[in-house]
């Protein structure tokens, strides 16, 4: 059974001697986006304290609820260095079954994608991904982490924001240029700024995870979707394999169930045999109960405190929308507050995160409420009217089957509307995808990512840069022909959505998104998008982009 | 030509607007009136008149005895 790692308690600087000179950064908790966020900023040179008040990955008692890590994800860890591990150590199935009333009423495989980095997404539970995290960031020597270290009062100064925080060994007073809030769906830091997120909904529905090790028995690497399981009351249940032989069964709980209840050693074991069987043995490695709502906060940037993750918004996890929208946030944020610490960027250039980052939230959100609905339609007869003709339509019809929603698997945002990008193409907005550049003989395929550099790059989608191709400090110019041989450019022109590499040439921002894709012959003005990009004031998110 | 997964979740959200009504003792008459137009509207635009039958053949046929898929 795998047990949390602890983190050592390190007396803080500023419980012997005053502060000369406030931290560039301060993060205040060490969950998915907060670890991410770190991992960015210090390996584009920003030193960053990061705050946590607990000394172990994961929430005591509350741990992994996290466990699928899209391709998004794969991808932006890739940039930070710890995906192979995600991947290695992860599960990944193809076979998903939807069960009605105990018979199966659709099933389907998912096909997979030689042409990118990423095949789909990983299982794997949320506690080892930031174990992974931290790891990175303690070999970081820009990265300070301060475990048992609690954020108490939170106060915005002419100069940034003033911390008091308590430790085990007294508390001390902090002050930071940037304070990243990234401490969870109850944000200590939001309360001590008085900041109340909009509620888009709430509702009864609670579910319970057990996550067990069998004993005796293997099951195919499948996840099963019971909507109505008859061993569990005529509600929801889910089942997911993730590593260390470990599965998820995640059980809908009756609307007057007690919570309390139903997480008794007793009550799990019982509620687990109903569904497997009593002929299967089986250890309990986790378990826990919880509720889901849709929120955001009006704005997630709030002076010098910027929010990320589930301090900024929350959603329903049906889709794993939650940490992977999290770890987009701190992806989103990254370069924008390193290139503005550098001097290299205007303070507006911080707004577009928040626009950027609200606008995608929000799209999480209708995405996760068209599947709860689904899962789980309560008093609304119209809901429930479509969702049982689907149902019973779903056996013989494929139509059907393909509305069945238990979660549309969280995929990359896309800012469409942003000041950052220059609309006229499909791409424009979009995160580039990290296509493998296929190239016979070549030793070990490139990926398109490979090709970026650190900040902006102007990628050319032919064979050479072009004769009047501009410089700039914050620019990297690459081509991508010479990567790939026919085979490897007709699938890069398909990832790409575009009919052939014809040395037009993609604007890509330092996350990865593409800002623009121009002819070749305009390549001078590539230099005048970046430099609005990071020094002009950013209008508002256009809506109708 | 084979709907995205997008266009069919959009439609979903239309079917649903469609029947989606106040919680009023009308509401289960407006809603099969609803129903009923709509299907007529399908028929017409479909304009095959056996299809359509098929179509009513293969829902009443699913009360009596639903289908299962075979899932080993």
């Amino acid at each position: 059974m795998f047990t949390l790692p602890t983190y050592s308690f390190h007396r803080p600087a500023e419980l012997d001697r005053p502060l000369s000179r406030a931290h560039p950064v301060i993060i205040v908790g060490a969950g998915l986006s907060g670890l991410t966020a770190a991992l960015d900023l210090v390996r584009r040179g920003v030193r960053v304290l990061l705050l946590d008040d607990d000394n172990t990955v994961g929430v005591r008692g509350l741990a992994s609820r996290g466990m699928v890590w899209a391709q998004r994800t794969l991808d932006i860890f890739d940039r930070l260095g710890v995906a192979e591990r995600i991947v290695a150590k992860g599960v990944r199935w193809n076979v998903g079954r939807v069960l009605c009333c105990d018979k199966p009423v659709t099933s389907f495989t998912l096909q997979d994608q030689p042409d990118v980095r990423h095949n789909g997404f990983a299982n794997l539970q949320q506690y080892y991904v930031e174990q992974f995290l931290v790891e990175a960031l303690q070999r970081e020597p820009l990265a300070e982490l301060r475990w048992l270290n609690k954020v108490s009062t939170v106060r915005i100064v002419e100069e940034g924001v003033e911390l008091e925080v308590e430790t085990p060994e007294g508390s001390y007073r902090t002050r930071a240029q940037w304070l990243v809030a990234a401490d969870g769906a109850a944000s200590g830091v939001r309360a001590a700024l008085g900041l109340k997120p909009e509620v888009y909904d709430r509702t009864e529905d609670r579910w319970i995870i057990i996550d067990i090790i069998l004993r005796n028995q293997e099951w195919p690497e499948e996840r099963w979707t019971w909507l109505d399981a008859g061993a569990n009351g005529g509600r929801a249940v889910w089942r997911h394999k993730m590593a260390d032989d470990t599965w998820r069964l995640d059980f809908q709980l009756a609307p007057d169930e007690d919570p309390a209840m139903a997480c008794t050693e007793a009550a799990m074991r019982a509620r687990v045999a109903r569904l497997v069987g009593d002929e299967v043995g089986f250890d309990i490695a986790w378990s826990g109960a919880w509720a889901y709502r849709h929120e955001c906060l009006p704005q997630l940037r709030h002076g010098p405190v910027l929010f990320i993750g589930d301090a900024a918004h929350l959603v329903a996890p049906f889709g794993a929308r939650g940490g992977n929208g999290g770890i987009q946030d701190a992806d989103n944020l990254g370069w924008k507050l390193a290139l503005h610490l550098q001097g290299q960027a205007g303070e507006t250039l911080l707004d577009s995160y928040g626009s950027e980052r609200k606008h995608a939230a929000l799209e999480n959100i209708r995405q996760a409420r068209r599947a709860s609905r689904f899962v789980y339609p309560a008093g609304q007869d119209s809901a429930r009217l479509w969702r049982d003709a689907i149902i019973a339509l779903a056996p013989s019809h494929d139509w059907a089957a393909r509305m069945i929603n238990t979660g549309r698997l969280c995929m990359p945002a896309v800012y469409p509307g942003s000041a950052l990008a220059c609309p006229g193409h499909a791409l424009a907005g979009a995160a580039l995808p990290n296509v493998v550049l296929r190239r016979e003989g070549a030793r070990a395929p490139l990926t398109l990512h490979g090709l970026l550099g650190p900040w902006f790059t102007a990628l050319v989608l032919g064979d050479g840069l072009p004769a009047n191709a501009p410089a700039h400090p914050l620019l990297h110019w690459a081509a991508v022909g010479s990567h790939c041989d026919a085979a490897g450019r007709a699938a890069l022109a398909r990832q790409l959505k575009t009919d052939a590499l014809d040395g037009s040439i993609c604007l890509v921002r330092p996350d990865h998104h593409v800002m623009a894709v121009l002819p070749a012959h305009q390549a001078h003005q590539i230099v005048h998008w970046l430099q609005q990009a990071v020094a002009q004031p950013q209008p508002e998110y256009s809506a109708e982009a | 030509m084979s709907a995205t997964q997008q266009q069919l979740d959009d439609l979903l959200e239309h079917l649903l607007a469609l029947t989606e009504l106040p919680d009023t003792a009308a509401a289960p008459d407006i809603r099969c009136a609803r129903l009923a137009r709509l299907v007529l509207l399908l028929a017409e635009r479909l304009g095959d008149t056996a299809a359509v039958q098929a179509a009513i053949a293969e829902v009443v046929h699913a009360e009596a005895q639903p289908p299962v898929l075979a899932i080993p």
